[in-house]
This record gives C-alpha cells, sequence and structure tokens, in this order.
C-alpha cells in the first residue's frame, strides 16, 4: 500500500504565495481530482506532489517517506507522472517512448528484460497503441499522443500516478476516452489516481474524491456529490450556474452566461 | 536515410582509413609516393617529414576530431538545442581567451599548465551557461544568444590582449586560427592518453544522456536528479571542448556538424551518434587539414580556418533541409 500525502504546504514563487499550508491525503487506490480557477495553484499543487517543485515549508511523504529526501529513482518506482502536454522528442517511435518509461527500473548498462518487455507490451495493449507502436510520435494524432505518454507512465509500474490536466487540447471524444481508460485502470489495476482537470463536469464524474483549490489554499475536499454545489461554483469559479442535475449519482453543471 | 548502425560504421571506416593514408601525401614541398608511405609504416624507411611534421597532425586528427564530437553531443543533449555546440555557446571563446592570455603573459610556465588555463576559462562559461539554464523561462534560443554575446565580448577582449602584447603573436595568432602545426609526437603522449579516457566516459551515463531528450518534468519523473546529471555532463563537455582547444585553439563549426550528420545517418540515440560523430569529425578534420595543406603548399592554411569554410555552407545546408522536413511534418523544430 502506497500512500501519498501533504502536510502543511507552503510554497512561493519570489515573494508571491502560491500554495498556503496545504494538507491533504490522497485516497489510496481512488481517482482524486484536483480543481480549481486558472491561479490558484492546483497544478504547483500536483507538482509539489511529484517534487517536480519544492515548498518551501511542510513535507510530502510518499510511505511515510519524505520525498524531497528521498532518491528519486525509489520514488519513480512507485509514483509515475505525466506533465501536461510535455515537449515531445523528434524521431523517436511510440515504442521506444514507452520503454522510457523503464527507466527508472535499470541500471545504468542494463539492457532490457523480459520483465521489462513485458511492461511495455502491457502498457501498449491497455492504451490501445499496438497497432501504432512502431509510428513516431510526431505522425500520431493529439489523442493517441496524449495515450503514448500515458502509456510511458503505466510502463513505469507505479502504484500512484500523477497526472496534470491529460485531457488539454483534447476533443471531447478523447477525452472521455483517456479518462475512461484511467478510469478502467483504476478499477482492473487498483491504480490510485490524482489528476488537475479543467472540466467541472468530467472531475465530478470520474473523480471519486475532489480537491478544490482556491488563492493557494484547499478551499473544500470530499466526494462531488459532498463537495460540489451551486454556492461553491459560483464562489469559487464565478460562473452562474443555470441548472443543477445528477447523473448516475454525480452532480453535473450547466452554466449561463451573464450577457443575454 | 540510412539507419543501420553496423553499416553506416562500415561506410565511414573505410574513407576514414583511406584519408589517413591520403593526408600522408597531402601538401608540402616533398612529394611523397604510395610506396613511400607504405615503406614507412613497414618500417623500411624512417622519413623526417613523414614521422615527424606528418604523422603527429594526422594523429592530432584522430585525436581532436573525437573530442569535438563528443563535446558536441554532450552540449546538444544538455541544451537540447541543434546550435548547442562549444563554438556557439562561446565556451571555446572564453577558452581562447584563457588560452591566448596564457601564451602571452605567462609564457615563462611550462605549456602543460595551458590546458589548464583554457579549461578554467572553458568551465567558468560552461557553469555561468548551466545556472541561467537551471533557471525558469530560459529557452533554447536565449541561452544560443547568450553564447554568442558572450562570443563576442571575448573574441574582443582577445583582439585587446593581442595588440597589448605584440611581440609573441605569431604563437599566439596561429594556435587562434586553429592550427595543427608544431606538434611532435612526444607531445601528443598525454593528451592521446586523456582524451581516450574522456571519450569514453559520455558511454557510462548513456541511459542518461538518452533521458535528456525530454523535458525537465519527464525527467524528474522518470527518477533522474535533473541538477546533478546535468552538472556532470557539462564538466565532460568543457573537459573535452577545452582539451581540443588547448591542442589546436579552436576549431570551429566541427563540434556543431559532426552530430548533426550523425543524427541523419543513424538511430537518434547516443549511444549511436557518440561513436558515428566521432568517426565524421575525424574524416572532417583529416580533409580539412589536407586541404589546408594542400591548396596554396607551400603556404599553409590553418585548419579552423578551412572548417570555418567549408563548415558554414553546410551548415546552411542542414539547416534549410531540417527547416523543410520540419515543415512537412508539420512540427515546430
Amino acid at each position: 500500500m502506497v500512500n501519498l500525502t501533504g502536510q502543511n504546504i507552503d510554497l512561493k514563487f519570489g515573494p508571491k504565495k502560491i500554495l498556503r499550508d496545504i494538507s491533504l491525503e490522497v485516497p489510496y487506490e481512488k481517482i482524486s481530482v484536483i480543481i480549481g480557477p486558472n491561479g490558484s495553484g492546483k497544478s504547483t499543487l500536483l507538482k509539489t506532489l511529484a517534487r517536480i517543485l519544492k515548498p518551501n515549508k511542510g513535507n510530502i511523504l510518499l510511505d511515510g517517506k519524505d520525498i524531497n529526501r528521498s532518491s528519486s529513482k525509489e520514488i519513480a518506482q512507485k509514483l509515475s507522472l505525466m506533465p501536461q502536454s510535455p515537449s515531445s522528442p523528434e524521431d523517436i517511435t511510440v515504442r521506444d517512448l514507452v520503454f522510457f518509461g523503464r527507466h527508472p527500473h535499470q541500471g545504468a548498462f542494463s539492457r532490457n528484460t523480459k520483465k521489462d518487455t513485458d511492461a511495455v507490451e502491457r502498457a501498449l495493449a491497455l492504451t490501445k497503441l499496438e497497432s501504432l507502436k512502431k509510428r513516431f510520435l510526431h505522425q500520431l494524432s493529439g489523442g493517441q499522443r496524449q495515450r503514448a505518454w500515458l502509456a510511458m507512465a503505466l510502463a513505469q509500474e507505479t502504484d500512484v500516478i500523477l497526472l496534470d490536466e491529460p485531457t488539454t487540447y483534447l476533443d471531447l471524444h478523447y477525452q472521455f476516452e483517456i479518462l475512461d481508460l484511467l478510469k478502467v485502470l483504476n478499477l482492473e489495476k487498483k491504480l490510485t489516481v490524482m489528476m488537475v482537470l479543467h472540466d467541472l463536469n468530467l472531475a465530478s464524474l470520474y473523480g471519486d474524491y475532489l480537491f478544490v483549490v482556491n488563492e493557494g489554499k484547499l478551499y473544500a475536499e470530499g466526494k462531488p456529490e459532498e463537495c460540489l454545489s451551486k454556492g461553491l461554483l459560483e464562489d469559487v469559479f464565478k460562473v452562474q450556474v443555470h441548472e443543477t442535475m445528477t447523473t448516475r449519482g454525480k452532480p453535473q453543471f450547466i452554466f449561463s452566461s451573464n450577457v443575454h | 536515410m540510412l539507419k543501420s548502425f553496423p553499416l553506416t560504421l562500415i561506410l565511414l571506416l573505410g574513407p576514414l582509413v583511406l584519408s589517413t593514408f591520403l593526408s600522408f601525401k597531402a601538401g608540402g614541398v616533398e612529394q611523397f609516393s604510395w610506396g613511400d608511405i607504405f615503406y614507412f609504416f613497414n618500417g623500411q624507411s624512417n622519413n623526417f617529414v613523414l614521422s615527424e611534421l606528418r604523422l603527429p597532425r594526422i594523429v592530432l586528427c584522430w585525436v581532436v576530431g573525437p573530442l569535438l564530437a563528443t563535446a558536441g553531443v554532450l552540449f546538444q543533449s544538455l541544451t537540447k538545442n541543434p546550435l548547442g555546440s562549444p563554438d556557439i555557446l562561446g565556451v571555446n571563446s572564453v577558452g581562447s581567451f584563457m588560452g591566448i592570455f596564457f601564451i602571452l603573459y605567462f609564457s615563462f610556465l611550462p605549456s602543460w599548465l595551458l590546458p589548464f588555463s583554457v579549461f578554467m576559462g572553458g568551465l567558468f562559461c560552461g557553469l555561468l551557461i548551466y545556472f541561467l539554464s537551471s533557471r525558469k523561462n530560459i529557452s533554447s534560443t536565449k541561452l544560443a544568444i547568450i553564447g554568442v554575446a558572450i562570443h563576442i565580448l571575448f573574441s574582443s577582449l582577445i583582439q585587446l590582449l593581442i595588440s597589448l602584447k605584440s611581440l609573441e603573436i605569431q604563437t599566439a595568432l596561429t594556435w587562434l586560427a586553429g592550427s595543427f602545426w608544431g606538434k611532435g609526437m612526444e607531445e601528443l603522449k598525454w593528451p592521446l592518453l586523456f582524451s581516450l579516457c574522456l571519450v569514453v566516459m559520455p558511454y557510462f551515463f548513456i541511459k542518461k544522456i538518452n533521458v535528456l531528450i525530454f523535458d525537465d518534468e519527464t525527467i524528474i519523473g522518470l527518477g533522474e536528479s535533473l541538477s546533478f546529471l546535468k552538472f556532470i555532463l557539462l564538466i565532460l563537455a568543457v573537459l573535452c571542448s577545452s582539451l581540443a582547444v588547448s591542442l589546436t585553439g579552436p576549431v570551429g563549426f566541427v563540434a556543431l556538424l559532426a552530430p548533426q550528420m550523425a543524427r541523419n545517418l543513424t538511430e537518434n540515440k547516443v549511444q549511436r551518434i557518440l561513436p558515428i560523430s566521432c568517426l565524421i569529425s575525424i574524416l572532417l578534420l583529416l580533409w580539412a587539414d589536407g586541404l589546408g595543406r594542400s591548396l596554396f603548399s607551400p603556404l599553409e592554411i590553418p585548419v579552423g580556418v578551412v572548417t570555418c569554410f567549408l563548415g558554414a555552407p553546410a551548415f546552411f545546408f542542414i539547416l534549410m533541409r531540417k527547416s523543410h522536413l520540419e515543415k512537412r511534418r508539420g512540427g515546430a523544430w
């Protein structure tokens, strides 16, 4: 069981406080989603949990160990990260990309073992990329490319995966495709998923647990049906909620324009 | 395009061996036939020109070539920029400045201290680039521009040094133009050994260098300690380029071109690109030096001048072809 928790995290960019005293526990074997308006610090929070950014105060513990004091390689064996729109290197095939996911499990000179190849094949199968594995990354569509990056993170075979807006720049169909895939992985492989999403309805639909971040603070947390309300959305996101309904027990919202 | 690694190696080794022997014949007052060269290698004749003048500079090509190529590959990986070579980043200029400074003001010191002087200069510039690039919001383009600025600044400082001190100017100028002239075999023993170690070193970090194709977040996500990795490779790259500069002065374009050409000839993996670019680099130097000696024989053009004349158009060609490919592919370079 791999546990990821943050304790009293403070983070500054220069004099500006981005995160203020955030404590959270990422629910084990669940899908949790960080939501919040632009500039609220939601992406920063995810990056801090992934040790990309170092907090000025507070600790992030993975299995009880401070991630900023442990070996990066050991963490990468338990926790993987899919950054937001990573820049794709030129001339790399999907299969080669996914093999990089095995990097934290390999020594300086070790060649790819059967275990590595199996993990890569599994990741390719899960993301339905088998038929595209010999293609170059730049030949893929946006949705396929996103799946390739996800496959790389999956090949890392970690218990926890962090994703920074995995649906950015994707058409609606591909957004559902990638979130469905994460849902399946969560249900079948018991993967703990923590991600930042922009779309509140998607967050509500797919998240088992939500963290609402506003102005660097943890504004609210809980199951979507408990924590998402008309009032919260109007307070935090400054939008007019026209109608609230429930799909499969999850709240969904229709927003209205301020101009008519 | 050729992508088979063994085939590329073989296709390069052929011309390389041929060019090495051809290089014994190039230029100079005294003409040699293939027979003379054959007898020389058989140990049947001991020609002074061949053994004391030609042999050292051909060995020098084989020493400096891999150093330049390795420095180029490492700097390009570190800066994620195809233009990131020691000449463009200014590493060579600061190194040369320190070299000239040593030649002009510290000529009473033993000459084996020259490489240290060059290394200190290169390291200074390398660290500067390292700290700038580890800060946020420094793009590769900005980095290249900073490098160009450093290059211009130190080129003018070199001019200043030279105008202040006009007596020992000839040695300094020859060195500065990038010259293979005036080295004996005895002097080459230690550099040869040292450069062999340096050129082999990156192979211990192959996996880590390969990961550098990603952006920083992905690299950390894959479990690398970014600052440590960058630091080690930077030191290695500066050592390679400094040793090359201290042996021959700044030889331009080779460190930039050889890795580029290698990328076109083989898979984009460091373990393939390193050896291929080393061979290409030797080949470029052999031809540049050979042409430099034969074009206006018995006068000699320094190898650095030849590489710049050949390198600039070749570089433009690669740039054009590259942007053409990118346009077709629809990605940004």
